[in-house]
């Protein structure tokens, strides 16, 4: 139990998608103009993330590896992610006056997803490592894009030079968040 | 000068007069380093604050003096014996990254002097560990900081910290109590006068009213508590609370870091819940992750918070009204 929430938090934060892997930090540049929208977004991307890397784990493990159809395997988790996150974004109750803008990273939460499930695969994989895995990674890019959207809030009203405003300063923030997180490196391997 | 920005000035000074028992403290234990390098980093921010007032509004404006603050308390942190230019960044980087990116004084998300001693942990993991042994030379100092040591001489010249040396005995499977009672521990930590000092800087602030009891406060119950839960459960892997308070950063972060009031929650629960993470996470750092002290970071990741916490703790009230109830 403890070994399984220390992955949970060394995924969510050292080794987080947006701010250690890069994945996501292209939804966290445009999808953060505000908390509610923040947080519509980053859930929609964590039960994708977690759901559709729970069905590539099964299929893998038990149609792909079974038939003998490894090489298929690419193909297969692309299909699986794009089947998933499609209808979850189209039904998923997103805040009303930012509907419009949550279709647009229809794409962008696709690679975030597709991303995400891709790196959550281990040889050899366990259930619970891969499901620690997706909640870590969901959680570590709901928390990155709350906490980068509250910051672009509060930046907003400062005086920040003007060759900074808007996305140069959002990259200054997340590699300061990295910078922050890289304190909690090395959780997973001494505990 | 209006009267904010010249209160907020006298305040700055306050702070800076504040660290002037722990500086000489860290003197009389470190030797000449501690000075050279407190000097180098006032230098290199006022400097830095200077070229980015001028790069930003191109008049002449009041330069702000919170940013010899900021360089006393890089100063407070960096090894005596770490070269020049491991101050010289870290200042730089403090005023330009992480305060006037921002916007300047008053706006930025990150602690300034937290940010410089961060990216110095990871940047020059080597320097940051110079901690000079017991005895050495003013001469022998001044050489070391302007990089005029012989490669083979560090040795004799440093000395592990005592949050390294607990690392460093775990790792090599000893017990707790043994790495404790031997080596020269008990004279690495801050001891009776590093911690007083520090205290009473604490205390003058909170007498003039320029830091809020609840931060500091809040942070050490965190950190107690943590420390205190993780040495109950395995007392032979993990130092008790008492240990963890009277070593590294954790008591000088809890008076003079934590209480930065731009970087700072603004409302008294917030306040809370910010103080008491920053403990928390400071001790998760120490115990469980790479780096021997973890203060920086957490500072750093709470500081990232803060936002969120002002926006979740809220009035519900428009803060006129709540003014006209207190009155």
């Amino acid at each position: 139990m403890l070994d399984f929430l220390a992955v949970i938090i060394a995924t969510a934060t050292a080794n987080n998608v947006i701010l250690n892997q890069a994945i996501g930090a292209d939804a966290a540049l445009s999808q953060s103009q505000s908390a509610k929208h923040a947080l519509s977004l980053g859930l929609l991307t964590g039960v994708a993330i977690v759901v559709s890397g729970l069905a590539v784990f099964f299929v893998d493990q038990y149609v792909l590896t079974d038939t003998g159809f490894v090489g298929l395997r690419l193909f297969v988790i692309v299909l699986i992610t794009a089947a998933i996150t499609l209808p979850l974004d189209a039904y998923w109750p997103s805040h009303a006056s930012t509907n419009t803008v949550a279709r647009g990273p229809l794409v962008l939460a696709n690679t975030t997803v597709l991303g995400t499930v891709l790196l959550s695969m281990r040889d050899p994989a366990s259930v619970t490592d891969t499901v620690a895995l997706l909640v870590g990674h969901a959680l570590g890019f709901l928390a990155v894009l709350l906490i980068v959207a509250s910051i672009r809030q509060r930046v907003t009203r400062a005086r920040v030079p003007t060759a900074l405003r808007g996305g140069p300063l959002l990259l200054i923030v997340i590699g300061l968040l990295a910078l922050a997180a890289s304190g909690l490196d090395g959780m997973t391997s001494s505990s | 000068m209006n009267p904010a920005a010249s209160a907020m000035s006298r305040m700055m000074l306050y702070v800076v007069l504040a660290t002037v028992p722990f500086s000489a403290y860290k003197t009389s234990v470190y030797g000449i380093g501690v000075l050279v390098h407190l000097l180098l980093c006032v230098a290199a921010c006022m400097v830095t604050e200077f070229v980015c007032m001028r790069l930003r509004y191109r008049a002449g404006r009041p330069i702000d003096t919170s940013a010899i603050l900021t360089g006393t308390l890089i100063a407070c942190c960096v090894p005596a014996l770490a070269p020049w230019y491991v101050s010289v960044f870290a200042s730089v980087a403090a005023v330009g990254l992480a305060k006037h990116a921002f916007g300047g004084a008053g706006s930025n998300v990150f602690n300034p002097a937290m940010t410089g001693y961060a990216l110095l942990l990871i940047l020059f993991p080597e320097a940051m560990t110079r901690w000079p042994a017991e005895s050495v030379t003013s001469f022998d100092s001044i050489r070391a900081i302007f990089g005029a040591t012989a490669a083979g001489r560090w040795d004799t010249l440093t000395g592990a910290t005592s949050l390294v040396e607990l690392r460093s005995g775990l790792g090599q499977m000893k017990m707790l109590g043994e790495i404790l009672t031997t080596g020269d521990n008990a004279a690495r930590g801050l001891g009776t006068w590093g911690t007083a000092s520090i205290v009473a800087g604490g205390l003058f602030l909170l007498r003039m009213n320029v830091i809020r009891w609840q931060l500091p406060v809040s942070t050490l119950l965190g950190a107690a508590f943590c420390a205190g839960v993780l040495s109950a459960i395995d007392p032979d892997r993990f130092a008790s609370a008492t240990f963890h308070l009277s070593t590294g950063g954790i008591l000088f972060a809890a008076f003079f870091i934590v209480t930065d009031p731009v970087t700072a929650a603004r409302r008294g629960k917030a306040r809370l819940v910010y103080g008491s993470g920053i403990g928390v996470l400071a001790i998760l750092m120490r115990t469980l992750s790479a780096y021997p002290d973890g203060v920086a970071f957490a500072v750093l990741l709470m500081n990232a918070l803060v936002p969120l916490l002002n926006e979740l703790d809220r009035p519900t009230k428009p803060p006129s009204a709540a003014r006209a109830d207190v009155a």
